[in-house]
């Protein structure tokens, strides 16, 4: 009776329970019954440091990794993208109500006794064979834009940043879910043993404001194993906190801790069956192989200059965007799965003209040499590229309006991102908005689709990669219609 | 290009994939109709007839006239009733003045009405007959864009060997030479490689292992690693490959000769080699070839424009930019149908008329009375003439033909 109670006791509910380890909790569970049966339990055999599901991909893939350029806080897409030159003659007059539609404000603007239009001071230009229009805060981006497509359509009804891009990031504006790229380690595996199935990054930013916080979840796994959570690099010092051995420690005695410590815990899970338990066994391995592959591949100095010079002047230095970004490349020929950098502030509520140049300075060089470094590798055709933010940045001025300054509230009805890579048609703009950028006449694209469009490219269904977690089957796209953007797909 | 692995199983006109069939009967082809056509009068807003459509529950209360499903005779439910009423009816559904239903959702509706219309229950669950399964498979294809795919599936010189089989084999040779195998789609034989992880470990004796996949690969990478032109040897015998990764190799322009069996190979990468301008020439009978990267060789740009030459199918792409020309035309007037209610008329709709002398008279033409016949603008001297025409515009004919203005270019779209 006590080895019942005191196994009952050990037993992780979601062992139990749960899916995860479904196996384990079977076994766990008829143990209880007939405790004989765990001392013959198989032991789990050493595994493939990121498998990928049984089934996935569902079809053939154009893409094999994921970069995911996320501008968080939201950059404005009428002075970037979304080129509305009438809006110059609607100079502070008042959004019309036919437009408006009753969207509901933030806070920030519902005081407002007015929605003057403040239109864009910059300059816009037809740019590469497509003619695509960019705006002149972003001369590099402008240089690849034949690899673009540029959607100018998405969507959400999120209004405010922590739904927004726990929307976008994970799903789902409840938090709890698991992030894109937890999804992708989840179904697809990665292909490095070295390496985590999926690295982010946060490097610093340049607008003169405190930024939007960021939070773990939006790399996070939520109820998938834990396993496949993103791992954070530090933008400056060490790349991973503790990695190196202390003095005193080589390789050598690292090896032997390990392997004993494995063996406790393959102990400890023989009894009590807890799947987490398999996870740290795994990351204290995939640890003790990055303090080889880290090292490796922190050490640009064997880059020739020539690379150096596509990201731009801040690329030596740690911690910025661009040197994040010829991580990314990297990170993705070293067989990384997925790759997200979070570039934060450009939530331009108000001095916008301040600080979005700013804040284009610090991406704007750098996205074009991550395009133009993936293709002249040959690696732009297998490498799915997404830059974009979690809504878009309304029409009308928050605060006070002037003709050299203005600022702008948060805005879910149209915004625009881009895609680039494998699997996607580049030289293209996809949908369009009405005159004032404010709501969308053709071609809608809700972040699910963008989601679901992703998952395609990798050769995912969107509808098929899916968790039984709370009684549902949960899935990145949800329970409402998605479906993968047919019109940019090549 | 290949198709989604769901779709070469199934056959090409009618059943949908596994996916498809998993989907619950009711979100699948019940709440899209309703959301389309119903849910503006009959949803959350606003309920006539009491009746709302935005839920499973909301459906099966139904509403004033009482419930829309009839367990008991299912052929009589209200809501066949209301959909089925003839044109006219004021009791159909939608109403008059509404967007209706397409032949294909009517259809759909009532299969799943007589098949019980149970929430439950999932497509595939309900066995539906070959015809339902045919429009759900059409719906699907629309859906996944299938329909953009318009090229063939990649051709396979070699027969692959079974998947099962290869799988096995495929886990051993990945653990024992540190590499990468996976498969490329669900239930298909193919298999990617990836070697480059083994860095310069992976030399020829261990792609001579990967030799009796050669059959089941499609793609292979093998760039950093330590292969010769023997190794490459070996590649050639690998006809099913359509990406080969060489990039960062010791290989030379010998090696490119090897390559030539590959007649699948759609993207070779070979940046950072040896190659040269002479070696590209072994790559012309490569037809499938459609990008090959030649960043850090000694190629230069004359010699890679040279390739790209001899692979041009000229007349191929002119007949593509003639075919691209058409389509802008047609969407264009297509365009200008949509946004403006009108189509796009022919020029000489409003050009000056065919002819200088009255074809019913032979009196000079006014300019103000004309009349189009047969896409011309026909004028005549006075309205009763211009009636005469129009009654009988035969019997004018010749004096028409004979009285056409001979410099009027006649503007035929």
């Amino acid at each position: 009776m006590k080895l019942l109670s005191d196994l009952a006791r050990r037993q992780s509910r979601r062992a139990f329970l749960g899916k995860a380890g479904v196996a384990a909790g079977r076994i766990a569970l008829a143990s209880l019954l007939f405790p004989e049966i765990l001392r013959s339990a198989p032991a789990p055999k050493r595994e493939r440091a990121h498998p990928a599901l049984e089934g996935i991909p569902h079809f053939t893939p154009k893409a094999r990794n994921l970069i995911y350029l996320f501008m968080n806080g939201a950059p404005s897409q009428i002075d970037l993208w979304d080129y509305k030159p009438k809006l110059a003659d609607l100079y502070d007059s008042d959004l019309p109500d036919s437009i408006r539609q009753g969207q509901r404000l933030t806070t920030m603007t519902s005081g407002q006794k007015r929605f003057p239009i403040a239109p864009s001071i910059y300059q816009f230009a037809p740019h590469g064979q497509c003619g695509t229009l960019v705006s002149e805060l972003l001369p590099h981006t402008a240089q690849v834009v034949d690899d673009l497509a540029v959607i100018k359509t998405v969507h959400t009804e999120a209004i405010n940043h922590d739904p927004a891009a726990t929307f976008i990031l994970t799903g789902n504006m409840v938090p709890g879910k698991p992030s894109i790229g937890a999804w992708l380690s989840y179904g697809l595996g990665s292909e490095s043993e070295n390496l985590p199935a999926f690295v982010v990054m946060t490097p610093r930013w340049s607008a003169k404001r405190d930024a939007q916080a960021l939070y773990q979840r939006l790399w996070g796994s939520g109820f998938l194993p834990s396993r496949h959570q993103g791992v954070a690099l530090r933008p400056k010092g060490d790349p991973v906190l503790f990695l190196n051995n202390p003095p005193g420690v080589n390789a050598a005695s690292r090896r032997c801790m390990l392997d004993g410590l494995a063996r406790l815990n393959q102990a400890r899970f023989e009894v009590s069956g807890d799947p987490e338990i398999q996870t740290r066994i795994a990351q204290y391995e995939m640890a003790f192989r990055m303090q080889t592959s880290i090292p490796d591949l922190t050490d640009i100095s064997k880059e020739p200059p020539s690379v150096l010079d596509l990201y731009g002047p801040e690329v030596t230095q740690p911690g910025t965007f661009a040197a994040s970004a010829l991580m990314a490349r990297r990170l993705v020929e070293r067989g990384v799965r997925v790759v997200q950098i979070l570039h934060r502030e450009w939530d331009h509520h108000g001095d916008l003209p301040r600080d979005l140049p700013l804040q284009c300075r610090d991406v704007d060089h750098a996205c074009k040499g991550l395009i133009l470094d993936l293709k002249q590798r040959g690696l732009l055709d297998e490498t799915l590229v997404v830059w974009g933010g979690e809504f878009g940045r309304t029409v009308y001025c928050q605060g006070e309006l002037s003709r050299s300054n203005y600022g702008r509230d948060h805005h879910p009805r149209c915004y625009t991102m881009w895609m680039a890579g494998g699997g996607i048609k580049g030289g293209m703009v996809y949908g369009e908005t009405d005159d004032f950028s404010y709501n969308i006449v053709r071609d809608p694209v809700h972040i699910r689709d963008l989601n679901a469009t992703i998952l395609h490219c990798l050769g995912i269904d969107h509808r098929r990669l899916s968790y039984s977690f709370q009684g549902l089957d949960q899935r990145l796209t949800g329970t409402e219609p998605a479906s993968p953007i047919q019109g940019i797909l090549a | 290009m290949i198709f989604p692995a769901y779709l070469q199983s199934a056959e090409p006109s009618g059943s949908p994939s596994p996916a498809e069939l998993d989907q619950s009967a009711f979100q699948q082809i019940a709440r899209p109709v309703f959301e389309k056509y119903c849910v503006s009068c009959h949803g959350s807003a606003r309920a006539r007839g009491q009746l709302r459509l935005n839920t499973v529950q909301e459906f099966q209360k139904g509403g004033k006239s009482g419930p829309l499903y009839d367990s008991d005779n299912p052929s009589e439910s209200l809501l066949l009733q209301r959909i089925l009423a003839p044109e006219g009816d004021d009791q159909r559904m939608p109403p008059a003045g509404k967007p209706q239903l397409a032949p294909d959702e009517i259809a759909l509706l009532q299969w799943w009405i007589q098949a019980g219309a149970d929430p439950e229950k999932t497509v595939g669950q309900l066995n539906p007959p070959a015809s339902i399964q045919s429009i759900l498979a059409a719906r699907e294809r629309q859906s996944m864009g299938e329909l953009a795919n318009l090229t063939a599936p990649s051709k396979a010189p070699l027969t692959p060997k079974p998947r099962q089989e290869v799988l096995l084999i495929a886990n051993q040779l990945a653990d024992t030479l540190g590499i990468a195998i996976s498969p490329l789609a669900e239930s298909e034989p193919w298999l990617q490689v990836n070697a480059s992880l083994a860095g310069s470990a992976f030399g020829d004796a261990e792609l001579a292992q990967l030799e009796t996949l050669s059959s089941n690969l499609r793609w292979l990478n093998l760039a950093g690693t330590g292969i010769t032109e023997e190794g490459v040897k070996r590649v050639s015998k690998m006809r099913n490959l359509t990406r080969l990764h060489l990039e960062r190799t010791a290989l030379t322009d010998a090696a490119l000769l090897h390559l030539q069996p590959l007649s699948e190979l759609e993207y070779l990468n070979l940046y950072g080699t040896q190659v040269t301008d002479a070696g590209l020439a072994s790559l012309r009978p490569l037809r499938n070839l459609r990008r090959i990267y030649l960043w850090q060789t000694q190629v230069t740009v004359d010699g890679a424009k040279a390739l790209q030459e001899a692979m041009e199918d000229k007349e191929q792409i002119t007949r593509w930019e003639q075919e691209i020309a058409r389509l802008r035309d047609q969407i264009n007037r297509q365009l200008v149908l949509v946004d403006t209610g009108v189509p796009l008329t022919p020029k000489k709709a409003i050009a000056a008329p065919v002819n200088a002398l009255c074809p019913v008279s032979g009196k000079p033409v006014d300019a103000s009375k004309t009349t189009q016949h047969e896409g011309q603008l026909i004028a005549f001297c006075c309205d009763q003439c211009k009636a005469a025409f129009e009654k009988d515009p035969k019997s004018f004919q010749a004096k028409l033909a004979a009285t056409d203005r001979p410099t009027e270019s006649r503007n035929k779209e």
